[in-house]
């Protein structure tokens, strides 16, 4: 089943370590090129429903505890949320494939 | 933020199914913060773009919460429909299917935890009508002794099974209501 774009994107965030909310949402602005702006309750509502599925979990330990508040709570991929990141990269890599083979990425719409 | 923007995030806050407000309604209005002090992204901007999010998310995530909660309902309406069906006999073998089908469809969904509010007085009212339910059936039993006949017989039955129903499920949420400890809501 492919996996919700906001789902995977927060996968994506947190494959570079440990990250807060915050932390996550910048990674995904930056990572779409400024196209996805996630609120809070898209972003805590896919925190949730991901920690709830064991995608994700939250971490003990902050990366750097003197330079960050102590409040915030940072998050980690588990191994089945690294397997289910994995897994839906296939899946976009197999259909990008399949895209540049029918040409559909060379000969979109507005391109001769 | 100033005290009229808090405000107006608090009410915004309440379109969010309660369990995602106890659980990250601080950290919601923290990223709001943050996006303000380190992006410099005006407070009122921030607004109308939470507005929109939540508009477009927060009908989602309550619908999906409820559905949850069903699950469990569901789950504890089968072993319960299992329980009475095996304690009435051989006679109750739809409710022991009913209720091996119901169990296996609330297995087959990640239950999480019913919610702590939102239900109000219903479980207690549950509890009431299923202990009532079962009282009724004792007496009855108790007045005919083996001489059931066919009508009481049935009435039996049904008040037996109705009573053990509605006394698990109003029981455990119930339990669940008091039990859940949270931290509070912003």
């Amino acid at each position: 089943m492919p996996v919700p774009a906001s789902v995977m994107y927060i996968l994506v965030a947190l494959a570079a370590g440990e990250k807060h909310g915050y932390a996550i949402m910048r990674d995904v602005a930056e990572v779409s090129g400024g196209v996805v702006q996630m609120g809070s309750g898209t972003l805590y509502g896919s925190i949730k429903r991901m920690l709830d599925q064991g995608l994700i979990e939250e971490a003990d330990e902050r990366p750097d505890p003197a330079l960050d508040d102590q409040r915030r709570r940072y998050y980690r991929l588990t191994d089945r949320g690294r397997r289910v990141g994995a897994a839906e990269h296939d899946r976009i890599a197999a259909l990008a494939e399949s895209a540049r083979v029918r040409r559909l990425a060379v000969f979109g719409p507005g391109v001769s | 933020m100033n005290r009229w923007a808090k405000h107006v995030h608090r009410l915004m806050m309440r379109a969010y199914p309660v369990g995602l407000r106890r659980e990250f309604g601080a950290d919601m209005f923290q990223l709001l913060v943050d996006r303000h002090r380190r992006d410099g992204v005006s407070v009122w901007r921030l607004l109308v773009s939470e507005l929109g999010d939540a508009v477009v998310v927060a009908p989602r995530l309550r619908w999906e919460e409820s559905l949850m909660s069903r699950f469990v309902m569901i789950g504890v309406a089968g072993a319960a429909a299992l329980l009475a069906g095996i304690a009435v006999g051989p006679a109750a073998t739809v409710p022991v299917v009913a209720g091996v089908l119901l169990v296996v469809v609330a297995a087959m969904r990640r239950s999480q935890p019913l919610p702590a509010r939102g239900l109000g007085r219903r479980p207690v009212t549950l509890l009431l009508a299923g202990l009532a339910c079962l009282t009724v059936a004792v007496v009855l039993g108790l007045t005919a002794q083996h001489d059931l006949g066919e009508v009481a017989w049935a009435l039996f039955t049904a008040l037996s099974i109705v009573g053990t129903l509605l006394t698990l499920i109003g029981g455990v949420a119930t339990l669940t209501q008091r039990g859940a400890v949270a931290p509070p809501a912003t």
